[in-house]
């Protein structure tokens, strides 16, 4: 008990002051407050790392906020917080860019990621990241170049090795593509196909000794192991000449990329063996590969939203509307067009709740088969779980994206906003098309905008709606013809200054079901804080409004909401497949806003949280 | 929800509760999340850049769990995936079994880096910890002695993450008042201010 008191009496008599190293300082709680604000800033602009040095922090401390996160954004690990929100945002986000023995490379396997943010760091295009046509990056070579058989290693220069295992590459891999057209049938081939990995003759084996890249080796692998598989070789394909082309351009394209390796790896510069460091190069030492001629999809990418024969392409269609819309395809019920097209699952009023949009969109990636390929003009097709279309069957596959009689389009390939109002949707034939679409869509920037903010501020937090479009003017802006160059990088940097700056951010531990920020010059609703620019927006600024509202739902007052009979009758509407039942009547209300205000309603039926 | 973690992790027991949370499937759609724990990289990082110096290896989280870092098991602390799905943080939500792995590999990293501060020259450790450290390696008689080191200690592992509210009642807590440095670090990274995002 008397220790305790001692402690308790050396405790009281000390200030909040350090001792004698005098390292941190905090005399008040704003003092703690304003610090621990800092920590958190550096921990959100520097990838995590709480690495503001305790003399940095004093000095940050005496600076205003919006001094501090400019300072903190000059640092280069801001590059690094780019990257990794980037592959948030993309779906692919890692562990780590810099953790030892993580997949340093995963980035590498998303180019838009990494473009985007190495064009941020220059104050380029930061939209980058909604392009389908990408550059490569190619690091530094990884790997240590073998000996040279019959060579001692210690005379031999490094350069020395690498080049002679690649031109041993070049050697056995035109070696390979002379032996195509001798193999008996399209099984040996597919045999010797896959030996390409383990024969010592092979020319991956050599690939791999000659200490290429990582991811680039890796991509070759799987791309011959994918390629064709000897379960695909059977029956009739076995004798398809068609096959054996397409294998012998698929080599071509080996060799291009062999051709392009000694120029860039030889050009890399050194120290450069992690991809986040790519971010921080000056712009002419950035190694690139290729002239956009890669796509924003690589092989792994294709592997995750694989496309099996029955799929038809729509788990790709849903990894674009989730990732780029924000679209979780929430089945909501909705006001079918008059036109059906007989017998097709899609068509039931039920099903095209989801169907509307999700069809359309797989409709862009109808030519892709296996990790992605392109078949396009191919007399057949390979889907990823080896099923091979070709003739009528392929035509037939095809035909299901066909656009009807009188459209105006060949494929029925777009962005479908609304299933009634053409005029609404944004369509094309090809995944170009496609990713212009996303590129001029507002959509993507008030997508962007959202996911920003939740990776700034956290999960499961309620944010104003109209506070988030707010946010997402920036970009959205920065997306018109005419906006100056760079103003996407502006308006990253911009947005992600006011999360920091934002009251949710500098509040410890905030409420789930409370809003603290609010676009500029606009009173804090009365609604709750969730769905209240929803509701306001599409209900409450005509018909819901005042004494007189229509079926008596006043949305101007915030006990309608908390009617359960109210919120069933808002459930139902929302969701009819009646014209004259929908709401807004006769209006357009954005899909994405509908299931948000669909699923609080639900959540508040049941009892769950604000 | 913050009082229950707070129970969890102080008393430093085992809940018989099993994952759950209530906004799980609306919660995991994107990085991370307010209330749940930071993740295994998050909290490996906030370690290493506050108490080891760069570009030094002192230890990883996961070999006190006899694991690699890329090894699965380091999800189970909280981590990502990397699919293309979504960006979601797996295995945020405290449970029995992820808050054992935590206290493992939190005690572990509480005595490796203890017994670096106090055996083998400090190597590899910021200085301005490792000069409050070496006041608890051997207990100093005097109790302001102790209560400024505890301080210093507190500050350069928690820094302001904890209002100081917290850091008061820790330091006058009867265990903190009692333990060696590798308590005193396994208390601190065990604090939910620690641990969980907020």
């Amino acid at each position: 008990m008397r220790r305790y008191l001692m402690l308790g009496a050396a405790l009281a008599a000390l200030s909040c002051r350090t001792g004698s190293s005098g390292a941190l300082k905090a005399e008040s709680d704003d003092d703690w407050a304003k610090r621990a604000w800092i920590d958190k800033a550096a921990r959100a602009l520097l990838y995590g790392a709480s690495a503001v040095d305790d003399e940095k922090i004093e000095a940050l401390a005496a600076l205003p906020r919006e001094q501090v996160v400019d300072k903190l954004m000059e640092d280069p690990r801001f590059q690094q917080t780019a990257l990794d929100f980037n592959l948030f945002f993309l779906g692919l986000k890692r562990n780590g860019l810099n953790n030892e023995g993580d997949a340093a490379f995963g980035p590498f396997e998303s180019h838009a990621a990494l473009a985007s943010a190495v064009e941020l760091a220059h104050g380029g295009d930061y939209f980058r990241l909604f392009d389908w046509r990408q550059k490569d990056f190619m690091l530094q070579q990884h790997g240590y170049s073998s000996p040279i058989p019959g060579t001692d290693s210690s005379t031999v220069s490094d350069a020395e090795r690498r080049q002679y295992w690649l031109t041993e590459t070049a050697k056995r891999l035109a070696a390979w593509e002379a032996a195509i057209p001798a193999f008996a049938n399209n099984d040996e081939l597919c045999a010797a196909y896959l030996n390409l990995t383990n024969d010592d003759n092979s020319f991956l084996r050599s690939a791999s000794q000659a200490g290429f890249p990582e991811p680039f080796s890796q991509a070759i692998d799987t791309a011959v192991e994918y390629q064709i598989s000897c379960g695909a070789v059977t029956g009739a394909v076995s004798q398809s000449p068609e096959l054996r082309q397409q294998i012998a351009a698929e080599a071509k394209g080996l060799e291009t990329i062999l051709k392009q390796l000694p120029e860039i790896v030889n050009k890399a510069p050194k120290g450069v063996k992690r991809v986040d460091e790519i971010v921080r190069l000056p712009v002419a030492e950035v190694p690139w590969l290729s002239k956009n001629k890669s796509e924003a999809f690589d092989i792994s990418m294709w592997l995750s939203i694989a496309n099996s024969s029955t799929n038809y392409n729509r788990r790709r269609a849903a990894y674009v509307l989730r990732t780029y819309f924000c679209d979780d395809l929430t089945p909501l019920n909705i006001v079918a067009p008059s036109e059906h097209v007989g017998n097709k699952h899609a068509s039931d009023a039920g099903c095209a709740a989801c169907h509307y949009k999700l069809d359309p969109m797989a409709a862009f990636f109808r030519d892709r088969g296996i990790v992605g390929l392109d078949f396009s003009g191919k007399p057949q097709l390979i889907h990823d779980d080896l099923l091979v279309r070709s003739g009528d069957e392929l035509k037939k596959y095809l035909d299901t994206w066909k656009a009807p009689a009188g459209s105006g389009r060949v494929w029925d390939a777009g962005y479908v906003r609304s299933p009634t109002d053409q005029s609404k949707n944004s369509y094309g034939e090809s995944i170009d098309d496609l990713f212009k679409i996303v590129r001029g869509a507002d959509e993507p920037k008030l997508c962007l905008a959202r996911r920003l903010t939740e990776y700034m501020l956290g999960v499961g937090q309620v944010f104003d709606g109209r506070w988030v479009e707010s946010l997402a003017n920036d970009f959205i802006a920065a997306a018109k013809p005419d906006a100056p160059a760079g103003a996407s990088s502006a308006a990253f940097k911009s947005v992600t200054k006011t999360l920091v700056l934002s009251k949710t951010f500098s509040t410890p531990d905030p409420v789930k079901g409370e809003c603290y920020d609010f676009a500029p010059g606009v009173a804090p609703s009365k609604l709750p804080c969730a769905v209240a620019f929803i509701v306001e927006k599409n209900c409450g600024t005509t018909c819901h409004k005042g004494a007189s509202a229509a079926a008596d739902l006043n949305f101007n007052d915030p006990a309608t909401l908390a009617v359960p009979d109210n919120l069933t009758r808002v459930a139902a509407v929302l969701t009819s497949n009646d014209p004259d039942i929908q709401m807004p009547l006769n209006r357009y209300m954005d899909p994405v806003e509908r299931a948000s205000l669909y699923k609080w309603v639900q959540t508040q039926i049941s009892g769950g949280a604000p | 929800m913050r009082k229950l973690l707070a129970g969890l992790l102080l008393l430093g027991t085992l809940a018989c509760r099993t994952a759950g949370h209530p906004d799980d499937a609306q919660a995991m759609e994107s990085g991370l999340q307010v209330g749940a724990l930071r993740g295994f990289a998050a909290t490996e990082m906030m370690i290493k850049s506050r108490l080891t110096l760069p570009n030094i290896h002192v230890f990883n989280l996961a070999q006190f769990l006899n694991a690699s870092s890329g090894d699965g098991i380091t999800l189970l602390l909280g981590g990502y995936q990397g699919n293309a799905g979504s960006s979601t943080l797996r295995n945020a939500t405290p449970n029995a079994v992820n808050m054992m792995l935590w206290r493992i590999a939190l005690s572990g990293a509480a005595a490796k880096i203890a017994n670096q501060a106090c055996n083998q020259d400090a190597y590899g450790l910021k200085p301005h910890f490792v000069t409050a450290a070496a006041k608890l390696c051997t207990p100093p008689e005097d109790p302001a002695v102790r209560v400024a080191a505890l301080k210093e200690i507190w500050l350069a592992t928690m820094r302001y993450d904890a209002p100081k509210a917290e850091m008061d009642a820790w330091l006058a807590s009867p265990t903190t008042a009692s333990a060696d440095l590798k308590g005193v670090l396994e208390s601190i990274f065990l604090d939910p201010y620690f641990l969980i995002a907020h």
